[in-house]
């Protein structure tokens, strides 16, 4: 391809000319490719999200796995002989599980200590914000690298040598929470998450009867619609959600919440249309006569038409979601994390079909119509929650998830299922009640 | 908003859709007329039309200005139509022509007829000497490029465009546009 438009002058006059002709050569071509661009633009719009979302996610998930295996391996503290501090300066029984300030007592003889409290009960003062720093062999290791001599309770000797150690928290430890007790939260969170729906065919013949995927499309058709292929393209959730959580034994907590789902995907429908017209015309004077001339004459006056259409609609489905969860805490400092898992119930709320390039509803489905989905279906969840302590009480979270849905979310006897999965991000607030 | 090929670049690789229907708006006849040339139907052409202008929609990224943006659709086009005649080229194996036609045709005979007159003429060419007619003529391939991008030896190349030439000069000399030299 390196050569190609190189004419050059020895080329034979006859494919010059066929060339010079060629050049600003134009037709246009039919409406219908424009469209069909736009389609499967749309199409790979929603797949390439769904590829983020599932990235990100697995991702976010991979960080989190990394991040506790990597804090459990630095949860064996490496020096047993070490001194400890507490809150007030003074030395801390092993066995003493009072509330600190910053990170906490790391293992039975590693300890974490707030500096202002060294600083404010020594001679060295200074004003500064709150930090942590470690203490380890009479050294006072400072979040700055920066290494320090205990010289007693209430003083320090500020002499700067290599750092030793960093001050990375030791997790999975039995008094390393942030309140140290059972406490609760109220959370809000927004996110999106990939929409695989799984669709599989189960019953052709049932599905024709109740008008395929799109029958929002096919009620305007005139004439008997049998529908010869349908699909389901993957698509993406957006989700709002509310929720209040709970510790209910010492590391487990339980979470609900209320969520609201908006779910969009794309439905290819393959029908065709037959048309039956009677080309010679009724008499209708009396409506009886009418009747009975149409049941003599029809076999040899009508004529039958087949038209054969594709399309491709957008389908929204809006759903609220009630999920419950359990989780587990690995981390609960400054940076908390999670693991949790639980079930999802889905309620429809109903539905609507749009042509891909225009928002205008073609029809609009609710729980009163005979809906394709069923009111409740039910759904299982796994995701990490990452939380960072931002302020006081509240804490910003990150949540990677993954959903797959128990059931199929389409009624039995439509003639196909579809057993949706998918993951996701949230992302939000969370205010800490105590 | 979107005249220049800067714009509809920038606002293609964000993937704004008014770009994109601008961007083929502005050249898509060109392309289609280039699709026609290497296919016999109209279906087809457009297929290739549809296929092309995805792919360029999902590589617009990797445009970086070394080419003009038609060339480099242009080039697309081509990729797209040849991957499409690629398996005719198999169904129907291309044997070296001996018989050579060394005939010259006046240029003003191309001003005769109009670009759809002449589209028609490439496309009732037979499958194999059209690609090759297309890519030698018109693209600018030489012979051995084509013998190495089709996996045919040079002399069918150059065969099977002697073909071409042939059975088109007929045809324009059916209009009594034909002069011999």
């Amino acid at each position: 391809m390196s050569n190609m438009d190189s004419h050059s002058s020895d080329r034979e006059p006859f494919a010059n000319h066929w060339r010079k002709a060629m050049e600003e050569a134009e037709i246009t071509p039919s409406d219908s490719v424009w469209s069909m661009i736009a389609k499967s633009l749309d199409v790979l719009k929603y797949r390439h999200r769904a590829q983020i979302y599932g990235l990100v996610a697995a991702i976010a998930v991979l960080i989190a796995i990394s991040v506790s295996i990597q804090s459990q391996w630095l949860g064996i503290d490496p020096y047993p002989e070490n001194i400890y501090l507490s809150q007030n300066g003074d030395q801390n029984p092993p066995n003493d599980t009072s509330p600190l300030i910053g990170p906490r007592m790391a293992s039975n003889k590693l300890y974490f200590l707030d500096l202002n409290e060294v600083y404010s009960n020594s001679e060295h003062r200074k004003p500064g914000k709150k930090s942590s720093s470690l203490a380890m062999d009479r050294k006072i290791l400072s979040p700055d690298k920066k290494e320090y001599q205990l010289l007693n309770k209430n003083s320090i000797d500020k002499r700067t040598i290599a750092p030793i150690l960093a001050s990375y928290p030791v997790f999975f430890l039995k008094t390393n929470s942030i309140t140290d007790k059972d406490h609760s939260w109220a959370g809000i969170n927004i996110g999106r998450s990939s929409f695989n729906p799984n669709y599989e065919m189960i019953n052709a013949g049932d599905m024709l009867s109740a008008g395929g995927l799109n029958p929002g499309f096919l009620r305007d058709q005139g004439g008997t619609v049998t529908s010869l292929n349908e699909n389901m393209l993957v698509g993406i959730n957006r989700k709002i959600e509310v929720n209040l959580g709970m510790t209910i034994k010492e590391r487990f907590v339980l979470e609900g919440g209320l969520q609201y789902v908006q779910t969009e995907l794309v439905q290819q429908s393959n029908f065709m249309v037959e048309t039956i017209s009677y080309p010679m015309s009724m008499p209708a004077q009396n409506p009886s006569a009418v009747a009975e001339n149409t049941n003599k004459g029809v076999q040899k006056t009508q004529e039958i038409a087949y038209t054969n259409t594709e399309t491709e609609l957008e389908n929204r489905i809006d759903f609220a979601s009630v999920p419950l969860r359990a989780g587990f805490i690995f981390l609960d400092q400054r940076l908390s994390l999670r693991v949790n898992a639980g079930l999802v119930t889905n309620f429809y709320l109903g539905n609507i079909h749009r042509s891909l390039d225009d928002p205008t509803p073609l029809a609009e489905f609710t729980t009163s119509d005979n809906s394709l989905y069923r009111n409740i279906s039910f759904s299982g969840q796994t995701g990490v929650s990452l939380g960072y302590r931002l302020l006081q009480n509240i804490d910003v979270t990150f949540e990677p998830n993954y959903t797959q849905s128990f059931q199929s979310i389409t009624r039995s006897y439509m003639g196909f299922s579809s057993v949706p999965n998918g993951f996701g991000v949230m992302a939000g607030v969370r205010y800490n009640f105590n | 908003m979107f005249d220049s090929d800067k714009f509809l670049i920038k606002g293609c690789k964000k993937g704004t859709p008014k770009a994109q229907e601008a961007l083929y708006a502005k050249y898509s006849k060109a392309m289609y007329a280039v699709a026609l040339r290497y296919v016999k139907g109209i279906q087809e052409a457009e297929d290739i039309l549809q296929e092309s202008f995805i792919k360029v929609f999902e590589n617009i990224e990797k445009f970086r200005g070394d080419s003009s943006l038609p060339y480099w659709i242009k080039r697309i086009v081509v990729n797209t139509a040849l991957n499409h005649q690629r398996s005719k080229l198999f169904l129907y194996p291309m044997v070296d022509i001996v018989n050579l036609d060394d005939r010259v045709v006046n240029e003003d005979v191309f001003s005769e007829f109009s670009h759809q007159e002449l589209i028609k003429m490439i496309m009732s060419l037979p499958d194999g000497c059209r690609i090759i007619f297309n890519m030698y003529a018109i693209e600018g391939y030489k012979h051995h490029e084509i013998a190495a991008r089709l996996k045919i030896s040079e002399g069918t190349s150059k065969s099977q465009y002697s073909r071409a030439k042939k059975l088109l000069i007929k045809m324009l000399e059916s209009k009594d546009h034909v002069k011999y030299g």
